[in-house]
């Protein structure tokens, strides 16, 4: 992905801004938002713990009422009355007051209290009153009792001992009672009475609401779930009601059963708090026992539970804020960047553009235009600078290349011209001293023979001197034109042999030609040339042999992939020394040979010349007084052998 | 028209040149050997000679002339049905290469190069004018004779 960025600035700006905006933005929210989850969660956890801690406090208060209640009731001149009266049997004006006395207490607290009970020392029920639709109700006589066996009652009995100057009361484990329809959870308090010489009496017995309790300790914020269980796990209040008193119901539901980690926790300690425990760890709970001081059978935990969500949801909304005031700020820095970074890189886009075509030669190329005094302003001003002056640096050059051809052409002509003229006479005076020689003006003596001999021999050497001097620099001007066709190697030789016989005869010299059967009937080249390149070098062969033989090859090298032309001789050889400069102009081995054998010194560059525009190579092996070898080289194309193929094919069929 | 080469010695030669000197040459040279040789300086002189009802057997025609030189010259005389069949032979002091080429691509029935080697004139001839019936199966020209003082 970061070769968009590579190629291109404004992405890489855009890039850069964006991470050095977007990294301190992550990090500070996440900073914020974990630094505010924390502070979320404590004051959380505070709450809950002050919440349980006041709660359960308060829950223990009003658990610890009815006792006074029941000792009110027990102290009470019409109970004493009775308790006195037990032994001597007359107790029915007693019992009058104590049901009055009852209902009046009833009366009272019908929201604290479903019953009470004043009870034989056989455990009969003798007076009881009952709240009956929110009434003290008398029960009659068909509807009394026997508690005896009852655990109150017996758990009651047996208290007496423990205690002397205060009469002890029990508190009963929690019990449903029906009521109406309904069920609905009480305790039972029970004290003994006992007359002032210790006789036992009975047991008075008040039957103790819980509800109110219950509502006290679900008095808090509305997204708190309020538990209560006992050491067992029973659910006392569960805001899911089918829960509840698994115990007395005999279903296996309870804290243990559902949440046993945790259970486990929370039934173990006095107080406590628990964050995302292994069991329900979307929760914040805290704990802590209801325990009334001085009695055994109630302990209970009161448990206020809370969703993590629920505290944290705040937090969701401060994240969503950030991410949108987040999106929004870099929206705005990409907008920005891309501005920025456009007044930045137009310019040098255009500059770019302009650069390429002026340097892909569009002249009319319009030169950016400067629109701001800055930066920007200075580079596109010095780039339209150097613009105009690269202009007028190539247009100085087209006028010196325009006027290097003309002096090469105008040089060309006068060449072509003094040539003609040169020659003129040069021919002149050959054609003179011909006729002369000839005898048409009348017998020469040898002496005049010899001299007009010297004559025409030097007007000869001039004017082949001229010629070459002009070929060679045709040559090199490369005004030759090279024109390959196909060509059959076997005629060239035929007629190469026939025209060098009278030379061979002349000079009394073997002429031998010889052609690789390998080499194709037909080969590309430019014929005449390389006429030209043989007729040179057989020249220089017969010159320089005196006795033997010269030798032309066509043949095919060993690999294949070239086609030669090889003139041998056996005459009197090139000195070592000598072989690397036979090729230059205006070179012969020494002035000796040069004088012995007249030439201009050009032959051999004019032939290294032709072959190289021909695309050859031209190579020179030689032994003093053995002989030469001149070996010239062409590539021999894949077109020469695939015509030679179709031609075969053509004639096949 | 074909050349008889047995009666060379008879023949009647149009020689076409600006040069007084080069004409005094060329001519004697071929005077020499028995022909008969009209001049002209150039192609306009040469073509007015043969208004007059003479048709040589061969015409030499010198390329650079004055008022109307060889090119313009050939063309003229291969246009005209009188003149189209007699050999037309370059003569040229351009012995540089690629010259002769040019000349027979023009039209030019043979190419010499200036100096006429008068020793050598008939071979010299035969060779030249051996060109046209070469062409059609091989365009390539015969190397001059100077070629062989090409040296080291």
């Amino acid at each position: 992905m970061f070769n968009i960025f590579a190629s291109n600035l404004q992405n890489r700006i855009i890039f850069v801004f964006v991470v050095a905006l977007l990294v301190p933005a992550i990090v500070t929210s996440v900073y914020n938002i974990s630094s505010s989850r924390e502070a979320l969660l404590t004051s959380a956890k505070l709450t809950q713990i002050q919440t349980t801690n006041v709660n359960a406090a308060a829950a223990e208060r009003l658990l610890a009422n009815p006792k006074s209640d029941l000792l009110f009731l027990s102290q009470a001149p019409q109970v004493r009355r009775y308790i006195n009266n037990a032994s001597s049997g007359n107790t029915a004006t007693a019992l009058r007051d104590v049901q009055s006395l009852f209902q009046s207490f009833l009366g009272r607290t019908s929201d604290l209290y479903s019953k009470s009970c004043l009870l034989d020392a056989s455990g009969l029920e003798i007076v009881c009153v009952s709240v009956i639709d929110g009434k003290a109700t008398v029960l009659q006589p068909d509807d009394l009792t026997n508690r005896g066996n009852d655990s109150f009652f017996s758990k009651t009995v047996t208290l007496t001992s423990n205690v002397t100057n205060q009469a002890p009361v029990y508190i009963s484990k929690y019990s449903l009672v029906k009521n109406d329809d309904t069920e609905i959870p009480v305790l039972h308090y029970a004290s003994l009475l006992q007359s002032d010489d210790g006789t036992i009496a009975g047991v008075l017995m008040v039957e103790a609401l819980l509800t109110p309790i219950f509502d006290l300790v679900s008095q808090t914020s509305a997204d708190q779930e309020v538990y209560l269980v006992d050491t067992d796990g029973n659910y006392l209040l569960n805001p899911d009601s089918s829960k509840l008193y698994g115990n007395i119901r005999g279903i296996n539901i309870s804290l243990l059963s559902e949440y046993p980690n945790d259970a486990e926790e929370i039934l173990s300690r006095r107080d406590g708090n628990l964050l995302s425990s292994q069991d329900q760890p979307n929760s914040l709970q805290a704990f802590v026992r209801i325990k009334p001081a001085g009695q055994a059978t109630i302990q209970w935990t009161l448990i206020y539970k809370e969703p993590l969500d629920n505290i944290l949801g705040s937090i969701r909304s401060t994240a969503l804020v950030i991410v949108v005031i987040t999106g929004i700020s870099l929206v705005f820095a990409i907008l920005m960047t891309l501005v920025l970074t456009r007044a930045i890189v137009r310019p040098i886009k255009i500059l770019a553009k302009a650069a390429n075509d002026i340097s892909s030669g569009q002249e009319d190329t319009p030169l950016p235009q400067v629109t701001t005094q800055d930066e920007i302003g200075m580079l596109i001003n010095a780039f339209n600078e150097m613009v105009q002056q690269v202009n007028t640096r190539t247009q100085d050059l087209r006028l010196a290349t325009a006027r290097a051809k003309e002096a090469a052409r105008v040089k060309g002509e006068f060449l072509a011209n003094v040539s003609h003229e040169l020659r003129t006479p040069l021919n002149a005076i050959i054609g003179f001293s011909d006729m002369l020689l000839m005898g048409m003006s009348g017998e020469l003596n040898p002496k005049q023979r010899h001299k007009m001999e010297r004559l025409k021999e030097n007007g000869v050497r001039l004017l082949t001197l001229i010629n070459n001097i002009l070929d060679i620099t045709r040559i090199e001007a490369r005004r030759v034109e090279i024109v390959n066709k196909s060509f059959a190697p076997r005629a060239l030789a035929d007629r190469l042999s026939e025209q060098m016989s009278v030379l061979a005869e002349r000079n009394g010299l073997e002429f031998k030609t010889h052609i690789d059967p390998q080499l194709p009937e037909t080969l590309i080249s430019d014929e005449q040339r390389l006429e030209q390149v043989v007729v040179n070098l057989l020249s220089n062969a017969f010159k320089f042999t005196e006795k033997g033989s010269v030798t032309l090859d066509f043949d095919v090298d060993a690999d294949g992939s070239n086609w030669r032309v090889i003139v041998k001789d056996t005459g009197i050889g090139i000195p070592p020394h000598a072989l690397n400069v036979i090729f230059e102009e205006f070179r012969q081995v020494d002035g000796s040979s040069s004088r012995a054998f007249k030439g201009s010194g050009l032959g051999l560059a004019i032939t290294r010349n032709l072959v190289r525009i021909m695309d050859g190579y031209i190579a020179v092996e030689s032994e003093l007084g053995q002989g030469s070898k001149f070996t010239v080289t062409f590539p021999l194309m894949s077109r020469e052998k695939i015509n030679i193929e179709a031609l075969e094919k053509v004639e096949a069929s | 028209m074909s050349l008889n080469w047995e009666k060379i010695t008879e023949w009647e030669v149009l020689l076409v040149d600006d040069e007084p000197d080069n004409i005094e040459v060329v001519s004697e040279s071929l005077e020499f050997y028995g022909m008969t040789v009209k001049t002209a300086e150039n192609g306009e002189i040469a073509l007015d000679i043969l208004e007059d009802e003479w048709l040589p057997n061969i015409i030499m025609l010198d390329l650079s002339m004055p008022v109307m030189d060889g090119w313009a010259t050939l063309r003229r005389l291969k246009s005209d049905p009188k003149t189209q069949d007699i050999p037309v032979l370059a003569l040229s002091a351009h012995a540089i290469i690629g010259d002769s080429e040019r000349a027979i691509n023009a039209g030019f029935d043979g190419y010499m190069t200036k100096p006429i080697s008068v020793p050598t004139l008939i071979q010299d001839l035969r060779k030249a004018l051996k060109y046209r019936s070469n062409i059609s199966e091989d365009l390539s020209p015969q190397p001059s004779e100077t070629k062989d003082e090409t040296a080291l």
